[in-house]
């Protein structure tokens, strides 16, 4: 019996892991189609069509893991983490104001980032979880007075010098040259990081342990939650979602530039997850891209001010229209519905 | 009044204030900040009619979210609309009252339109779709021409309500606590009256209240009509006390600020918003204070220079908006975790405690009067 449940998971696995294989290899295939349309690019205006599928591809990823990180935090205890975004900007101010300080590698300096992130994350998690289930206006509120003490740390890290930090990665400024076009090695980094960053976090979910025990608690709720061990690790979620963000927040860093309004992007990964279907893993990501699509497409043929707003309307229409997006179910904010007050 | 939230006969649920003995406390108050303008510089008066405006939002949120369970991080749109609404009725020349009347008017159906639209949703949605509505009037508002742009609109100094000239600072104090007083009314009204009962009805279980007859998505629209018609009202008067109407003024960080006043006033009772927009109003002075004061003690006494030094780093620090962030932050975790009904369940609190000295209060003042120490006003 218990040979056979192995021999089961043993196959789930490898079926994933092939799946996963197959895709990528279907991914690296398109790959230097896109990179073709990376390259269009003249005087920092995006021109052609294809430009706009790149520039939307590129902030598209960042949208998804950041929707990405939000859901494994709904998943595992139903709320919504507004300080997301704080966790964005503090990941890439502090990857990038280290290289002032720390003589260190960019890999080095990234990896420690990911990691004092990682654990603010699961500190703050510690923090709301109690409040979890007893009503969404605490929750939101503590989240958003978390994003507001990151966002402290952050500026008192950055001091004010934003714009000026450098933002050197070991990929910026390379490109390499295909059939005349120029292809910009940031770019493609940022894709295949994002592409290795979802398939190892589905992996997690789906085949370990802790894994198994996310969607447990994504599942039964407070029934899982009665288990100390499951209550324990919604902590890792909350720590998958602050490395997920940190690496959101260095990948874009370099190409967006460090601003104070950084955290912002938590808002526009929000209509991405809604769009995608909240609560949907896979959802947040098509979401990212459709999203960032959208922005990029309503950038080159309607108005800058266009661009800024297309999330917030897809969002408002998705709400109206169809609220569960497009991998959600209608089950998913049973648990949250309840009363508004503790 | 031990047990603020029982009631035991029908007449204490239609009454105007829930405590009927307070009423001579309240006159006071009342009294108090009628004289004001006298008694008081023109500094300070001004600092009480922003109070005032912000307490007004907070009302507006009262309703909201206290009354009906919807969240909103978009309450600063509303404002952004009846002050810009005003701005350019000002700017036409008309009367005050009739741009406020029109701002209201504006605001209110707006709200009115949008409750009808995302009332149905689960509440978590309600949140996001009301952040989304506020950032689209932020963008549409800092590149509107008429609005001024990025740069910002002029009010005029001088406005005529109903043909009195409002051109000193106390008159338009009068006219933003007259304002503040209807919307109070309106509030305690509202709270009393059957509405008010289908608000609470479908705030503590949206089953329960369909269960009963209430017709979910037309009370949470009309809440929000009355939200968004009284943050409106809030708008029109910022936009004379403001003088300048600039879009970041109506960012982000306002819907969330006014979000974590009521928060951390309380929602229990209309007395929350006022305890909340007082920590919000004073906290930049109150930092200040603290950071002169902290400046004072590291010149005035002898100490080790590394703590001097800290000191002085403090106090500098204190000086600073960072400093308001974190106080806030700090304030909104505290609430949250520790105090969930806010600054008015701690007052509440405090009060029951005392009354039963030298008893427990036990949960909601029990033991104490078991013992028939202290008797139930209600």
């Amino acid at each position: 019996m218990r040979t056979e449940r192995r021999l089961e998971s043993m196959e789930r696995f490898f079926d994933t892991v092939w799946r996963g294989l197959i895709g990528g290899a279907l991914f690296l295939l398109v790959l230097p189609f896109l990179s073709f349309l990376i390259g269009e690019k003249s005087g920092g205006a995006v021109l052609s069509w294809g430009g706009v599928i790149a520039s939307g591809l590129l902030r598209g990823c960042i949208y998804g893991l950041v929707a990405l990180a939000l859901t494994l935090i709904y998943r595992a205890q139903r709320l919504v983490n507004f300080a997301q975004g704080d966790f964005v900007a503090l990941g890439a101010v502090s990857a990038f104001a280290a290289s002032a300080v720390l003589a260190a590698e960019y890999w080095t300096r990234a990896a420690l980032s990911i990691a004092l992130v990682s654990a603010l994350a699961v500190l703050s998690g510690a923090f709301v979880r109690p409040l979890a289930p007893t009503s969404l206006l605490r929750t939101v509120m503590a989240t958003l007075g978390l994003g507001f003490l990151i966002r402290v740390l952050t500026e008192e890290i950055a001091q004010e010098r934003f714009s000026e930090m450098v933002t050197e990665t070991p990929f910026l400024g390379k490109e390499f040259i295909i059939a005349g076009t120029k292809i910009p090695f940031q770019g493609l980094a940022l894709i295949l990081i994002t592409a290795g960053l979802c398939g190892g976090l589905l992996l997690f979910v789906r085949h370990s342990r802790w894994g198994s025990a996310l969607r447990a608690i994504g599942c039964a709720g407070e029934d899982a939650l009665s288990d100390a061990i499951l209550r324990r690790s919604g902590l890792i979620a909350w720590g998958l979602a602050g490395g997920l963000g940190a690496a959101a927040g260095i990948l874009l860093a370099p190409l967006a530039g460090l601003t104070e309004d950084m955290s912002l992007i938590v808002f526009k990964a929000i209509p991405a997850a809604v769009l995608g279907g909240f609560g949907s893993l896979r959802g947040a990501l098509t979401g990212g891209l459709l999203i960032g699509a959208a922005e990029a497409g309503a950038g080159l043929y309607i108005s800058d001010s266009a661009e800024r707003m297309t999330a917030y309307v897809i969002l408002l229409v998705v709400l109206v229209i169809r609220p569960r997006g497009l991998f959600g179910t209608s089950q998913a904010f049973r648990k949250i519905d309840g009363p508004a007050f503790s | 009044m031990a047990r603020p939230f029982l009631k035991t006969h029908y007449k204490q649920d239609v009454r105007l204030l829930v405590r009927g003995g307070g009423a001579s406390i309240y006159g006071l108050v009342l009294i108090l900040a009628l004289t004001a303008p006298w008694a008081v510089s023109a500094n300070m008066i001004s600092q009480l009619t922003y109070f005032y405006i912000f307490a007004l939002a907070g009302l507006s949120l009262f309703i909201l979210v206290g009354m009906s369970g919807q969240i909103s991080l978009g309450h600063g749109a509303f404002m952004a609309c009846g002050a810009y609404a005003t701005a350019v009725l000002q700017g036409s020349g008309s009367d005050l009252a009739l741009s406020l009347a029109l701002s209201v008017a504006l605001t209110g159906v707006t709200g009115f339109v949008f409750g009808m639209l995302i009332g149905r949703l689960p509440r978590l949605l309600i949140v996001f779709a009301t952040f989304s509505f506020a950032f689209i009037i932020l963008e549409i508002s800092s590149r509107w021409d008429a609005a001024g742009g990025a740069s910002g609109v002029p009010v005029s100094p001088a406005p005529v309500f109903l043909g009195l000239l409002l051109d000193t600072g106390s008159r338009r104090y009068f006219l933003v606590l007259g304002v503040l007083c209807t919307a109070l009314l309106t509030v305690l009204n509202v709270q009393r009256s059957a509405s008010g009962r289908a608000l609470r009805a479908i705030r503590d279980s949206k089953s329960m209240g369909a269960g009963f007859g209430v017709n979910i998505v037309h009370y949470r629209a009309l809440a929000f009509a009355y939200s968004a018609g009284m943050m409106g009202a809030a708008g029109s008067l910022y936009a004379i006390w403001a003088l300048v109407l600039e879009p970041s003024a109506f960012d982000l960080m306002l819907s969330v600020s006014l979000l974590a006043m009521v928060f951390i006033g309380g929602m229990g009772r209309v007395h929350g918003v006022f305890f909340g927009a007082a920590f919000l109003v004073f906290l930049p002075e109150g930092l200040a204070a603290l950071g002169r004061s902290l400046t004072l003690l590291s010149t005035r006494t002898v100490m080790p220079d590394a703590v001097g030094m800290g000191l002085h780093r403090a106090a500098e620090f204190f000086m600073t908006p960072l400093a308001q962030t974190t106080a806030l932050g700090l304030a909104i975790l505290i609430v949250a975790r520790y105090m969930p009904e806010g600054i008015d369940g701690v007052w509440q609190r405090g009060k029951n405690y005392a009354r039963a000295f030298p008893l427990s209060p036990g949960q909601h003042g029990q033991g104490a009067r078991r013992t028939g120490l202290i008797r139930d006003k209600s």
